[in-house]
């Protein structure tokens, strides 16, 4: 072991000093709740309608640029993937630069720039030291503005993401999710259909498609850009406009905006996809849940799932992990999306202990709406641990410039930022229930299993949950034997 | 008024040394150590009403003992159960309820646990962090035990088994390795040492390793040093030190020859590793590896990357990086091959890309580059507590002092072309491990053989 430099400063360090002995038995008690600093924004308008929110924060020379493009796979319609590759390719060449040399200069700044796509949204960030701004303003004007999307490109990283599409098979927990989604929502429903395509959409894209969906979508009238850290909007907006100036506003196709219905339930069916020789089972159990909104449902959801699943302490962790050792750990998720994205309950189980989590899992989901109501004493841990755990959002740039990113996409007002912690603390056990009850639907389940059904079959067909069908991992029924 | 006793800076700054010279990162750091040896790091930071706390244990897997790997890793699991004042299940649910989050980690070398708080909830977590590390084995039970095996097993089955390339990690250590050497054993275990661990080796393992003169704290965030120093000495100053830890070594391996191994998995795209024995963590040239691996294969200006990936579009993945740790050092050069595509051919251009940077060396703008990514680097990871904090620990633990941010990327600023080629001749000619994954059935696209010399007939 390496010595290490002592320095001792101030005060004495004999065990016990000017104290009496240390009652460890007694909890702390925590001092007065430190003031939740929410982000102070400047908000303004570039001259061609791009609306800009401004954070400054000083305290490291850096700065975080997220532009978010309001419409991602959901958009996708025809074509699953779409919005996945126009993302994609947005980097790889420019009028000014090479797919090569931007990829040079980004890395030359020593910057972070990224293009993804979620079900909803694009987010384009850069992550750049303050000297570097100008520099990485550039770069993501060129992405914003003048992509050439070149046909070699086109191809290029077509033959990418289809050899990825069959990678993600070999992935049991992707193929969990995949399949999920197609059988829960609907394998065309704008949040069923897989955000990453399938190997005949993927190549089936043209080149027109892609710039049909970069022209239909990426517009500044359909955009916002966040910034947050060691800039400030005076210094910001012009640069901005020389970055950005020259993207023009152009209405959105028709329709584009329709929030996606909520797809009705079906009864409980059980979904299998064989994974030979797999040491694990990839469950997901679930529906249709909510959307995001600032309606009251919302925040008694977030304390509903903190209580089933969304932490460590939640029920079916501890019963799946801390009581029976079936797993490495279980949850349960929302997501909350423009319309009702999906809830669902996810783990992977031990082969051997496949039919018993099941069980465990579906008594927790119909439990928390009845057998075993949600208890006060729960929902207060749920409140504190939400209004609590709040200002860790608020921790880095990019935090804060993805909480701000969901209050514009959602259309939320801007107070609700601040109101988050009192909207908690408003939830009594009582509202919990009742969104459990509204919310939930434990004779409509889809439930997935992937996983070695050699082994696994048996012992779930005697659960008998409700009709098997056996998928492959791209959702498609395979023919009996 | 708050005072501030001379020679703290209470703000973080970081600043530019003006003209061309690159940036500063100023971390202020308070040290001491306990007369129970427990060495002690406070950073204050205002910027969140939050708290980091990051607890390293100077023991990992490389400490154990035959027949019970995975066991550090294992009891690192205990750590979570509860101890004698706070509970059974108690000490997740008190940080969740705090708003906070937690977790622990395992490596060769040492095990962390970390906690990050809303800074009101610093003395909880000292109360948490003090009663595990003074009075687990009170709490300590064999159906505790038992259920954690069963979790670690499941863990295993997850990351490791279940997942696609998974047990390459486990095989290169084996490779890399002789049998008696720390790192030849993988941190998760081997099912049946798990199976074989009870609750005497708990105790032992607790006894031996788990005491304030082999571990080391750092609270980083919204403190006051003087406070933060106050609960430190009430909760973790009457705790005994701790028997003497024996030293930690192990001698350089060298190879004769290379060494091949091919595993089947249930995997679309073919894989290949190759790793050479390099240096530790601080070595001279620890930082020179880190630069060559970011020209090689690093992001998309790499080498490796336009070849393969962008040019003749064979690859579908590749990276690179020098895996230094406390007793050797690893540099490891990875491809994804395109489905059916021979790992021959991959093998061949790794070896090829790697002579030529030898004998031409790096390019100004490729060494530049490399150097403006590790400083912007250098300042992006101050950007959250728990980040700070547990590369404090590592400073204070490998190199024994709080502060060598600066150090460390000064490291990096010194490189030359010059170093780069030297290095690249003096290790990456020695012979090495390469280790392919095939699809199942498809031994034929493994590198099984050493590629014929360029030049060659085929």
């Amino acid at each position: 072991m390496v010595p290490i430099a002592v320095t001792l400063v101030g005060m004495a360090f004999a065990p016990g000093a000017g104290a009496a002995a240390l009652d460890r038995g007694r909890k702390p008690v925590p001092g007065p709740t430190p003031a939740i600093a929410t982000p102070r924004i400047t908000r303004t308008t570039l001259a061609n309608g791009l609306p800009v929110w401004v954070v400054s924060r000083h305290g490291l020379p850096v700065v975080s640029v997220l532009v978010q493009i309001r419409a991602g796979s959901a958009q996708d319609d025809a074509h699953p993937g779409l919005a996945a590759m126009t993302a994609a390719l947005l980097d790889e060449g420019s009028a000014k630069h090479s797919a090569l040399e931007f990829a040079q200069a980004t890395s030359f700044l020593g910057a972070s720039l990224v293009a993804s796509s979620g079900y909803e949204q694009t987010s384009i960030s850069l992550l750049t030291l303050t000297r570097h701004l100008d520099a990485g303003l550039g770069l993501l004007g060129e992405m914003l503005v003048g992509p050439s999307f070149k046909p070699e490109e086109v191809e290029r990283e077509r033959t990418s993401r289809l050899q990825s599409l069959k990678q993600a098979r070999d992935v049991a927990s992707t193929t969990a999710d995949r399949v999920f989604n197609m059988v829960a929502l609907g394998a065309d429903h704008p949040y069923g259909r897989p955000p990453a395509g399938t190997l005949a959409s993927i190549a089936a894209i043209t080149r027109d498609d892609v710039l049909g969906y970069f022209g239909s979508f990426y517009r500044p009238n359909n955009a916002v850009v966040i910034v947050v850290g060691d800039v400030t909007a005076e210094a910001i907006v012009p640069r901005l406009e020389s970055a950005l100036g020259a993207w023009t506003a152009a209405p959105l196709p028709a329709g584009s905006r329709d929030v996606p219905a909520k797809p009705a339930a079906k009864p409980t069916a059980v979904y299998l996809v064989d994974k030979p020789g797999a040491a694990q089972s990839e469950i997901r159990i679930g529906h249709a849940g909510a959307p995001r909104t600032a309606d009251p449902d919302y925040y008694a959801l977030q304390v509903l799932n903190t209580v089933l699943g969304g932490q460590f302490t939640s029920r079916v962790n501890l019963n799946l992990r801390e009581k029976h050792g079936f797993t490495y750990g279980a949850r349960s998720t929302w997501a909350f999306r423009r319309g009702a994205g999906p809830f669902v309950a996810s783990s992977g189980v031990f082969t051997a202990k496949t039919d018993s989590a099941l069980v465990e899992f579906i008594k927790e989901i119909r439990d928390v709406r009845g057998a075993r109501p949600i208890t006060a004493d729960e929902v207060e841990f749920a409140r504190n641990a939400l209004q609590r755990g709040y200002p860790r959002r608020f921790e880095t740039d990019d935090g804060i410039a993805d909480v701000l990113a969901d209050f514009t996409l959602y259309e939320l007002p801007e107070s609700e930022i601040s109101n988050f912690p009192a909207q908690i603390g408003r939830v009594r056990a009582e509202d919990a229930t009742r969104v459990a009850k509204a919310y939930i639907a434990p004779d409509r389940l889809a439930i997935v299993v992937v996983g070695d059904l050699a082994k696994i079959r048996p012992g779930i067909e005697a659960l008998e949950l409700g009709p098997i069908s056996v998928l492959d991992a791209e959702g498609k029924p395979v023919a009996a034997k | 008024m708050r005072s501030k006793p001379l020679g703290y800076v209470l703000a973080m700054m970081l600043f530019m040394a003006g003209g061309l010279e690159a940036q500063t990162l100023n971390v202020p750091v308070e040290a001491f150590t306990l007369p129970n040896g427990l060495r002690v790091t406070i950073h204050e930071d205002h910027g969140a009403p939050l708290v980091a706390v990051n607890l390293w244990y100077h023991v990992g897997s490389g400490r154990e003992v035959a027949g019970r790997s995975g066991f550090a890793h294992l009891f690192e699991h205990m750590l979570f159960q509860g101890s004698a004042h706070v509970g059974v299940e108690k000490h997740f649910a008190t940080v969740q309820e705090a708003g906070g989050t937690l977790n622990g980690s395992t490596n060769n070398d040492r095990t962390n646990y970390y906690d990050l708080v809303p800074s009101n909830f610093l003395e909880t977590v000292l109360w948490l962090e003090s009663d595990r590390m003074g009075f687990l084995l009170q709490a300590l039970t064999q159906a505790k035990l038992d259920n954690q095996r069963d979790v670690v097993k499941n863990e295993r089955r997850q990351n490791y088994e279940n997942r696609p390339y998974g047990m390459v990690p486990i095989r290169l250590g084996e490779l890399l390795y002789p049998e008696d050497h720390p790192y030849h054993w993988p941190t998760i275990g081997y099912p049946a040492d798990l199976s074989a661990a009870s609750v005497d080796d708990v105790k032992q393992f607790f006894t031996q390793w788990y005491h304030p003169s082999n571990a080391s704290l750092v609270i980083a965030g919204d403190v006051n040093p003087d406070e933060a120093k106050r609960l430190v000495t009430k909760y973790f100053g009457d705790l005994p030190a701790g028997p003497v830890v024996p030293p930690y070594a192990a001698k350089p391996v060298t190879f004769a020859d290379d060494v091949r191994d091919v595993i089947e998995d249930r995997v679309t795209l073919p894989q290949i590793s190759v790793a050479w024995h390099t240096m530790p963590l601080w070595a001279p040239d620890d930082a020179v590896c880190d630069v060559a691996a970011e020209i090689i294969a690093q992001g998309k200006s790499s080498r490796l990357y336009q070849r393969l990936v962008y040019r003749e579009q064979t690859a579908q993945t590749v990276a690179a990086f020098q895996s230094s740790r406390e007793l050797a050092g690893v540099f490891q050069i990875n491809v994804q091959a395109r489905e059916g595509t021979s790992l021959v051919k991959m093998e061949a251009a790794i070896m090829e890309e790697l002579s030529r940077l030898a004998r031409e060396g790096p390019s100004d703008e490729e060494l530049t580059r490399a150097k403006n990514g590790a400083e912007a680097r250098g300042v992006y990871q101050l950007q959250t507590l728990l980040g700070k904090a547990d590369r404090m620990n590592s400073y204070v633990t490998f190199r024994g002092k709080p502060d060598c941010f600066n150090e460390e990327l000064e490291n990096v600023r010194k490189v030359t072309a010059a170093d780069v080629q030297r290095v690249l001749r003096a290790y990456m000619t020695r012979p090495h491990v390469i280790l392919s994954v095939v699809p199942t059935g498809h031994k034929e696209l493994a590198a099984s053989a050493a590629p014929a010399p360029p030049g060659s007939a085929p």
